[in-house]
């Protein structure tokens, strides 16, 4: 006649190498939340920076104004991330080839853009930050977690091929607590791989809001080049 | 401003992901026990259980009327049962009580007890017990087509009941109004898996003897008729309360 099973019983009472799972499962899952929240935190300030960037942008304001204020702000000791980084790399990039005698208006765009196909590659990348980490918890946990209930079973089973008396009672506290390694595995990998899923929807969306900028951004630029060059032609 | 976002992006993940934590744990300690219904079912001695008792002395009857060919399939239990109360009676915890009290003739003990009933109670063997439940389960499932399934439970809860009084001994501090409540784990077998203290009576001797009764009951084989549904319902887990009513003090 024993007592009913209490879940720190389960725990404590589990195989060291079924502890070590479920302590790697643990570490996984809080790792993951933490991930979880800090991304969820970024994308939000990401996007109302791009939202309040492009209010900005559309709204007539001349464009080096834009990028002086953007150098304040910069001086602050604030970070630009986002749209505003691939407008400044352009613009940085537009004037500084466009105070050069030598280059015409195609040569320019060329620059600026690939200024901005850089600072964009650097962008996907601050996104897609710790996804992979998300993505291997997701995938794997639940390996480990059965892993670790495998083992515990195993344990179990050899207990009850000792025992003379092979009653449930002898394998049942033991696949308990092997189950607690599935449980564990399970509660780890669910939010990790629903958070990566959509975290990379909102890094597809973030990317392609980003190209759609570039792209305009260049046309402005390609006028802008023209109207420069043809200035200079006729100056000179 | 770049400290706040600092700040933010370490404490915020962290506060969530142990909170997040810390509830699931939560839940799911919360949970743990509570999931089954509990039962509650008085065990008192009273003037109801010693009519029953003097039925039992009409065992001898029943029991002439049934061949023994047919009473001896039905109770596969008896020799178990002495078995494990033998066995209970070999426990070191047994042999450690009874070493810190001086062993007590059966008459100081009864005294303190309704003399004849107890004593004749006691004087039951596993055999008849086992032949006295038969028939009363049987009876019941004969009027199974009329009588509810609430009833079924009442008889079986009556023959738990019965059986648990019938095994529990007194300890001479045992006093009217004490209250001890046990809870009691059954498995679909019949058999007793679990024994529990749930609200002791303050002696320890009392609760003890509580506890020997149910574990010297050890099965109730007969539970094996119950439609499985009735038995999740009620008899799974249920609580026991031993309150004796009938002392003199």
């Amino acid at each position: 006649m024993e007592d009913q099973l209490s879940l720190l019983d389960l725990v404590l009472d589990a195989s060291i190498t079924v502890q070590a799972v479920m302590a790697i499962l643990l570490l996984a899952s809080l790792t993951s939340w933490f991930m979880i929240v800090k991304r969820g935190l970024y994308f939000q300030r990401a996007k109302s920076a791009m939202l309040e960037f492009e209010d900005a942008f559309w709204s007539g304001s001349d464009l080096s104004s834009l990028y002086k204020d953007g150098s304040e702000r910069a001086a602050n000791g604030e970070l630009i991330l986002g749209m505003e980084s691939l407008f400044r790399a352009g613009f940085k990039e537009f004037s500084r080839l466009a105070q050069q005698p030598e280059m015409d208006a195609d040569a320019i765009l060329e620059g600026a853009r690939r200024a901005m196909r850089v600072a964009m590659l650097r962008e996907e990348e601050r996104l897609e930050q710790s996804l992979p980490f998300l993505a291997s918890v997701g995938s794997t946990s639940p390996y480990i977690g059965l892993f670790g209930t495998v083992w515990g079973i195993m344990h179990a089973f050899r207990g009850l091929a000792s025992s003379s008396q092979a009653t449930l009672a002898t394998v049942a506290p033991g696949i308990s607590e092997a189950l607690v390694a599935t449980a564990m595995g399970l509660f780890a990998a669910i939010p990790a791989v629903l958070a990566y899923n959509r975290y990379t929807a909102r890094v597809d969306v973030f990317v392609n809001r980003y190209d759609t900028f570039t792209d305009e951004f260049s046309g402005l630029l390609y006028r802008q080049a023209y109207a420069l060059k043809q200035r200079q032609q006729e100056q000179g | 401003m770049r400290w706040w976002y600092t700040l933010v992006d370490g404490l915020v993940p962290v506060t969530v992901t142990v909170v997040i934590h810390g509830l699931g744990l939560l839940m799911l300690l919360i949970n743990w026990n509570s999931v089954i219904p509990e039962y509650f079912e008085t065990v008192k001695p009273t003037q109801v259980i010693k009519a029953k008792l003097v039925d039992q002395a009409s065992i001898p009857k029943s029991k002439t009327k049934r061949s023994i060919t047919d009473v001896i399939p039905n109770r596969p239990s008896t020799q178990e049962l002495n078995q494990q109360s033998q066995q209970i009676n070999t426990k070191p915890i047994e042999t450690k009580v009874s070493a810190a009290k001086p062993v007590m003739p059966a008459d100081t003990v009864t005294p303190s007890m309704k003399p004849k009933t107890d004593n004749s109670a006691r004087r039951f063997t596993a055999e008849e017990l086992a032949q006295l439940t038969k028939t009363n389960i049987d009876q019941s499932l004969a009027a199974d087509g009329e009588s509810s399934e609430q009833d079924l439970t009442a008889s079986f809860t009556a023959l738990i009941r019965q059986t648990v009084v019938n095994y529990w001994s007194r300890p001479p501090s045992a006093r009217n109004g004490m209250q001890t409540v046990l809870q009691l784990q059954l498995i679909p077998t019949g058999d007793i898996v679990g024994v529990t203290v749930v609200q002791s009576s303050g002696d320890p001797a009392f609760d003890r003897s509580a506890v020997n009764a149910v574990e010297k009951a050890a099965r109730f084989p007969e539970l094996q008729k119950l439609p499985p549904r009735e038995f999740e319902k009620t008899f799974r887990r249920f609580k026991l309360l031993f309150k004796p009513e009938d002392l003199r003090y």
